[in-house]
């Protein structure tokens, strides 16, 4: 046992007064029984949930496991897109003691298999046909698993197969219990310890098998307790869920936040209808990677290319208007008060833009999971929206450190969270000890003492350093710096987020482990791209056809020169490539969240590569 | 090269049906278009006769641009269109029919000569020559209205689905005919057609539209070989375990 668990039970952090997050959940629902607590839209329409049916489908789900054979501290997982029933079902089991975890809905069968058997998985929620077809594919090698419970019945009606429930006929069941029976969910509320697991995440894992995270309900109830740090939320706020569940930061966002502030979470119909979602709902609160308000900047950005120029002179006289402001509040001084032209021209222009985005609203906006171009800080700020910076891992449980409002830093990612330290170690390791370091990986000793130290200094593997201040600054990925021909130490993560500001890219990866210079493999994004060509009346007909477009691969190179003069001589990119392939999530090439995975580029990309080095 | 298309776009309304469409074909080639409903398809081959004006982009044929031309001017280059649902003119006879396409042309013996040829290609439009063309079947109308394309002496023959609404083995009879076309005259071929199957088995070189865009362009060939090709086209969708797939892979075309 390490010492940050020690810790944990020996003084276990309180939210008020309740020790673990299903105790809270208990008390919400008693409290603001009658408050909407998760919306989804079906069918154009937003259906509601109140605090008092989430935990009461909680329970039903719950009974219905135990009545399944399921005992404490046994996994369950939930294989879909983010929906009410993903938070129901997580609850319902952490309520009963058994643990939750996530699956990405873009898993293949391999990554299904394994993370099932490697947690001992014995029920399995999922989405739908497609992936009821995965399930099934692995279940018979999976012996611990002993049902399959399938949310959507579209396409199964006809199924009759004893291992494969609906989720309604189960919540049935579980609602027939909970007459008789509902004690035994509130006992099983009771017998819960701080030091008990909540869930488990399991690690993309750019190398090897994807290992199981282990966050214990110390660990989510710290992280509730710090919610109002870096949040500014009341009650009713709302707060749209749309990255993956499976993630910590969202499931720290829907779940546990949502439980600790009262947020009302809105699931959006799909993945294509978040940006009208977004604009629909106007959240008070958005968490989403640099990757995420980058589009959104892009799109304002292109947007406007298209419009009337009466528009666009009052944008572009908005902007450099609100520019000054931006400077003064980064430097910590009072934004000279704008004259009444200049405030004319920011309500007309930056209201709408917000409106447009759907963030008139939204009273915190956080970023993090990547490195932040600057610009994308200033550009936010000028249009009213204060993008603040935060650092966290799926080993934190969540932030670890977050910029306080009005306190952003350039290139920096906040503050430590209240009760937690920060150490540099050797090579520049950033470390943090306190309740919101994690349990250990799951079943993996070996992994859990190199992450951990003995006296509970988590190691993250990132590098950076500590302002006076006490802010942090990541820099890299320690395995990822790049160490040239010449010696030269090269952080690539941060030359990539540079890069992926242009709208016209993606996704970058930048190579020269032992190379002479530094070069760069590009994925395009296909619509601005496209539609650049369009306008250009560039021809071109496939994919493939348009990366290899002698404009587009000049396009590219501006882009790439635009970014060079902000690098230093050793890190500036001499040459490029452009993926001439779609990738998408399904592909090995891309994590989940859409990222290039640097190793696997760099084997399959090879020649490209090679090819940018001449003998 | 023959036809030149590039960077096509057109709007009905507030909606893009094609959204920068570049494709070309070669003399003597069979080129197919293939995609689903509403992938913009016919909205090609209109704004290629002349029928709809493109809102951007240029059409090439044989060099010199011909989009924003009258529909009669198109067809007098060569560039002819044997519409959607054949279109042939009921109360006219077979024969009538047939020469309402060498409407505009005065050179008779190349007319009798083409006649003679098209009468070549289907007997059946021989022994029905005095019939009202009203009368015919589905597959003997869309004889018609080929042979009443090739009667204006194309040389790029464009149809729009000429397999629809025919049976299996009339389409294969079509798509035989259209080949020996092409074989005998050298008359290029552009075929728009849902049934993937039969035009990658006929073209030359094929193009896939999706939602306005082209998504895949390679010889039919080298189409056919390709796993999202196939599962979208050809049938080759695997059976889920839980029974009739109903869920779409994303698919990159590769």
């Amino acid at each position: 046992m390490n010492s940050a668990m020690r810790q944990a039970i020996s003084e276990p952090p309180l939210f008020q007064g309740h020790d673990t997050p299903a105790k809270v959940l208990r008390s919400r629902a008693r409290d603001w029984a009658a408050r909407p607590a998760l919306r989804h839209k079906r069918r154009g329409l937003w259906q509601t949930l109140t605090w008092a049916d989430y935990y009461a489908q909680a329970r039903a789900f719950g009974l219905a496991l135990r009545d399944l054979g399921v005992e404490r501290g046994e996994v369950i997982a939930v294989l879909a897109e983010n929906r009410p029933e993903w938070v129901i079902a997580d609850m319902g089991a952490q309520a009963m003691g058994m643990v939750g975890n996530g699956v990405y809905p873009t898993a293949s069968t391999d990554q299904l298999h394994h993370i099932l058997t490697d947690s001992a998985c014995r029920v399995l929620v999922v989405e739908n046909q497609e992936q009821l077809d995965k399930a099934l594919a692995v279940r018979d090698s999976c012996p611990a698993l002993v049902r399959i419970v399938v949310l959507d019945r579209e396409g199964l009606r006809g199924l009759s197969d004893p291992g494969v429930l609906f989720w309604n006929d189960l919540l049935a069941t579980g609602d027939a219990l909970a007459a008789t029976r509902a004690s035994e969910f509130e006992d099983a509320i009771d017998a819960g310890r701080p030091s008990d697991l909540a869930f488990l995440v399991y690690t993309s894992g750019t190398t090897g098998a994807p290992k199981g995270a282990m966050i214990s309900n110390a660990n989510a109830v710290f992280q509730m307790t710090k919610a109002p740090e870096y949040l500014d939320a009341v009650p009713g706020d709302k707060l749209v869920s749309f990255l993956p569940l499976c993630h910590i930061a969202e499931r720290m966002a829907s779940v546990f936040n949502a439980i600790a502030l009262g947020l009302v979470v809105h699931f959006p119909e799909n993945s294509g209808t978040v940006a009208q979602d977004l604009r629909e709902v106007a959240p008070h609160i958005v968490f989403a990677p640099p990757r995420f308000w980058e589009k959104m900047h892009s799109q304002v950005e292109l947007f406007l290319r298209d419009a009337i120029s009466p528009a666009r002179w009052v944008y572009a006289r908005a902007l450099a208007s609100g520019r000054a402001g931006v400077e003064a509040q980064l430097d910590g001084r009072l934004p000279p008060a704008p004259g009444l032209s200049g405030r004319l021209l920011q309500r007309l222009a930056f209201r709408n833009i917000r409106i447009f985005l759907g963030l008139q609203n939204c009273r915190s906006a956080l970023t993090g999971a990547a490195p932040v171009p600057p610009d994308l800080i200033r550009w936010f700020l000028s249009i009213g929206v204060e993008l603040r910076e935060a650092f966290g891992m799926t080993e934190t449980s969540g932030f670890a450190t977050a910029t306080p409002r009005r306190g952003i830093k350039l290139g920096w990612a906040g503050l430590p969270a209240g009760g937690t330290a920060l150490r540099i170690a050797a090579e520049g390791e950033i470390q943090i000890r306190g309740p919101n370091v994690f349990a250990g990986y799951w079943k993996n000793p070996a992994k859990t003492a190199e992450t951990l130290t003995p006296d509970g200094w988590l190691c993250t593997g990132d590098c950076g350093e500590i302002s006076p201040e006490g802010y942090l600054a990541i820099r890299d990925r320690i395995k990822d710096i790049i160490i040239t021909a010449g010696g030269k130490n090269i952080a690539p993560t941060q030359i990539e987020s540079q890069l992926k500001f242009s709208p016209y890219i993606t996704d970058a990866v930048v190579i020269g482990e032992g190379r002479r210079y530094v070069t760069a493999l590009v994925m395009i994004d296909l619509e601005h791209v496209a539609r650049f060509a369009q306008d250009r009346a560039i021809p071109y007909t496939d994919f493939a056809s348009l990366t290899r477009s002698g404009a587009v691969v000049d396009l590219i190179r501006a882009e790439v020169e635009a970014v060079n003069p902000r690098l230093a001589r050793v890190e500036q990119i001499k040459d490029f490539r452009i993926i001439d392939q779609l990738l998408t999530a399904e592909d090995e090439e891309l994590t989940p969240t859409m990222k290039l995975k640097r190793k696997v580029i760099a084997q399959k990309y090879a020649t490209l590569i090679d090819g940018m080095y001449p003998a | 090269m023959l036809l030149d298309v590039q960077n096509l776009e057109t709007w009905y309304g507030p909606i893009a049906a094609m959204k920068g469409i570049n494709l070309s074909v070669s003399k003597g080639r069979i080129v197919a278009v293939m995609g689903a409903n509403g992938a913009g398809k016919t909205t090609l081959l209109n704004t290629l006769a002349g029928v709809i004006d493109p809102f951007k982009g240029r059409t090439l044929f044989e060099g010199r641009e011909v989009q924003g031309l009258d529909a009669d001017e198109v067809a007098r280059r060569g560039l002819v269109l044997v519409p959607e649902g054949r279109q042939v003119y009921p109360f006219l006879s077979v024969r009538e029919n047939l020469m309402m396409g060498a409407y505009a042309r005065a050179d008779r013996d190349a007319v009798a000569r083409d006649l003679s040829r098209v009468q070549g290609w289907f007997p059946r439009l021989r022994e029905r020559d005095a019939q009202h063309a009203g009368l015919l079947s589905g597959g003997e109308q869309q004889m018609v209205a080929i042979g009443r394309a090739y009667m204006s002496a194309p040389k790029l023959l464009m149809l729009d689905e000429p397999s629809l609404g025919l049976s299996p083995i009339l389409v294969h009879e079509i798509f035989g005919i259209i080949r020996r076309i092409r074989d005998e005259t050298g008359t290029a071929v552009l075929v728009v057609e849902q049934n993937a199957a039969i035009a990658l088995k006929h073209g030359d070189d094929g193009y896939i539209m999706e939602l306005g865009r082209i998504v895949a362009a390679d010889t039919c060939a080298a189409l056919s070989q390709k796993a999202d090709v196939r599962e979208a086209y050809l049938g080759g969708a695997a059976q889920g375990l839980s029974g009739a797939q109903r869920w779409k892979r994303r698919r990159t075309w590769r």
